[in-house]
């Protein structure tokens, strides 16, 4: 395993039974720390998720490394469409990822030097310094062991061949008396930490989705925006209605009466769907304060009538309607 | 805590209509002998509440397709006080009654155009679309008046021996001007019941019902009138509420 297996949530469960969309909005609501794994026969695919964003990906078979982050995402995805295999997740605590981040985006202080030449009680001292974030790794020919450091505290240590933390960091020691060990270190401070341009993977065809799947509601949205206003029905204050909005607050933006992503979507298509109607509540309900409510229900309906009828070959929006079941909304 | 602008002008605005309606009635109550005070606190009353109206008005963006309506309403208020104007001005300028029909009758005729404009473009922009009971109270309310018209105003005008060929003319015209409108508007605020635009054109309906009750009055009541005639009352009140409704209407659109 190239990234620890943390705090099990589930195990080996059949991707048919997990939403990947939903699991992956998630991620980015929450924030969520940890690794998500895909096991098809003896491939196996970890995709590791910091702060809801994916930086590293590994696709591996029996320890050698078939393809890294956006070609490991393609195995992943096209696995998971074939409904193939099985998929782990697991938590961690957020400080183990920075230590595991920078053996991909730092440089090395030491790299796969032989380990007898350094003394292990100097290279702890020098991990635990405060405001530093440290990586030791040690590779011989059975296996690699990865020691992490986090802002001065020994975050644990894990062996490629299994996954699993442990905290017994006198081991390290023991892996230096070892002849064909090679020792590689990695420190940075945490300033230097968050000035990594640390990349985002994409799970390309589920967050392109998501984003063209707002856009055509938003096309609808517009659509009714300006069916009110060329019937001189318009909305004052535009900003007040995406105001305290989780998702849609930070992501879209009105300008000239019309809603534009301005930033991606971080969210799941059921709390984005619920927001999308929300914001047409809102709308209807800031012009029923005006116009009053029959009239504006009146107007409502033959704005959706008529975007029906104009949209009526666009198969994906007529049905996204239909599911939302906009024609009904109450506000 | 603060009173709101919008409670504030319409302090102002009742102020605006009880100065000359105290006068009116110290006149009556034989406690002031000078009458020309009531048109001049009349005419002061219009203008400033005309200013006001089209103060708040050049506020609002011209961005809102409705604005353009309003503009018409704005341009019959300005119309109505050039002709009120015109009207108090033989009693203040020249101490004699106004001649009926005269100038100040053209400027009233195009107050009547101006406000129809106003409520046609409405209710085209609007698209308004009435359902069946909607249709029925509206059809209820025009036969209502329509009746009333006809028996107490137009047939008695018409018999009229008193009353010259073009002050007949102008007294239906007038009075079914105020049908006409009153109707009109009467079907906006069917639609847009509830909403804050719809009480704005309950001032503009309660408006013209001022004006329709001052040219009954006018007509068959102080058709021998003399300067502080009762039915200026309700023409004054009217003039306010029009202004008021324009201000009102400009506040919903005014940029916070």
């Amino acid at each position: 395993m190239k990234f620890p297996l943390g705090q099990e949530i589930y195990k080996r469960t059949p991707v048919y039974l997990i939403n990947l969309k939903e699991l992956i909005s998630w991620f980015r609501l929450e924030r969520f720390n940890g690794v998500l794994v895909e096991e098809v026969s003896n491939v196996n695919t970890q995709v590791l998720v910091y702060d809801g964003i994916i930086p590293k990906a590994f696709t591996e078979r029996n320890g050698e490394i078939l393809a890294e982050d956006s070609n490991a995402i393609e195995i992943f995805v096209n696995d998971y469409l074939a409904r193939n295999g099985f998929l782990s997740l697991f938590s961690y605590d957020k400080e183990l990822i920075p230590p595991l981040l920078i053996l991909y985006f730092s440089t090395p202080n030491i790299f796969r030097e032989e380990s007898y030449l350094f003394i292990p009680e100097r290279l702890i001292e020098d991990s635990k310094k405060e405001n530093s974030i440290s990586h030791i790794l040690i590779e011989n020919s059975e296996d690699k062991v990865h020691f992490l450091f986090y802002d001065g505290k020994f975050k644990g240590y894990y062996s490629e061949k299994d996954g699993i933390i442990k905290e017994d960091i006198s081991f390290l020691s023991e892996l230096f008396n070892k002849s064909d060990s090679f020792i590689s270190f990695y420190q940075i401070s945490c300033g230097e930490f968050h000035k990594l341009n640390i990349p985002s993977l994409k799970f390309s065809f589920i967050e392109e989705e998501i984003t063209k799947w707002v856009e055509k509601l938003l096309e609808y949205v517009n659509f009714i925006m300006r069916y009110y206003e060329s019937h001189g029905m318009y909305i004052e204050n535009t900003n007040k209605i995406l105001d305290g909005l989780n998702i849609l607050c930070s992501s879209l933006v009105c300008l000239d009466n019309k809603f534009i992503i301005k930033k991606e979507i971080m969210g799941s298509y059921e709390e984005v769907e619920g927001e999308i109607v929300e914001v047409i509540r809102r709308i209807n309900r800031e012009l029923s304060d005006l116009w009053g409510e029959k009239f504006v229900h009146q107007k409502y309906i033959q704005g959706y009538k008529k975007f029906i009828e104009e949209y009526k070959n666009d198969k994906k929006i007529i049905e996204l309607l239909d599911e939302i079941n906009l024609e009904n909304i109450e506000f | 805590m603060s009173m709101s602008l919008e409670r504030r002008i319409s302090i102002f605005f009742l102020i605006l209509f009880m100065v000359p309606f105290l006068i009116l009635l110290s006149i009556e109550g034989k406690l002031l002998k000078n009458e020309s005070l009531y048109p001049l606190f009349y005419e002061i009353a219009e203008i400033l509440s005309l200013i006001i109206a089209i103060y708040y008005f050049s506020k609002i963006g011209g961005v809102w397709r409705g604005w353009l309506g309003w503009l018409f309403v704005v341009l019959s208020l300005v119309l109505l006080f050039i002709a009120d104007f015109a009207w108090n001005f033989y009693p203040l300028f020249k101490g004699e009654e106004t001649p009926f029909p005269g100038i100040p009758d053209i400027f009233y005729v195009l107050f009547y155009v101006f406000a129809f404009v106003f409520l046609i473009y409405f209710i085209r922009l609007l698209g308004l679309e009435f359902d069946v009971s909607e249709k029925f109270l509206i059809l209820l309310i025009s036969l209502l008046f329509l009746v009333l018209l006809v028996q107490g105003v137009l047939i008695p005008v018409l018999r009229s021996q008193e009353m010259t060929i073009l002050s007949k003319i102008l007294n239906i015209f007038y009075i079914v001007g105020d049908f006409i409108l009153i109707i009109l508007a009467f079907m906006l605020i069917v639609k847009l019941w509830g909403g804050k635009v719809a009480k704005n054109y309950s001032y503009f309906i309660l408006a013209v019902f001022l004006i329709n009750i001052g040219d009954i009055l006018f007509t068959y009541i102080f058709r021998d009138f003399k300067i502080s005639n009762w039915a200026y009352i309700f023409y004054l009140a009217s003039f306010l509420l029009l202004a008021y409704s324009i201000v009102r209407e400009s506040l919903l659109h005014i940029s916070k």
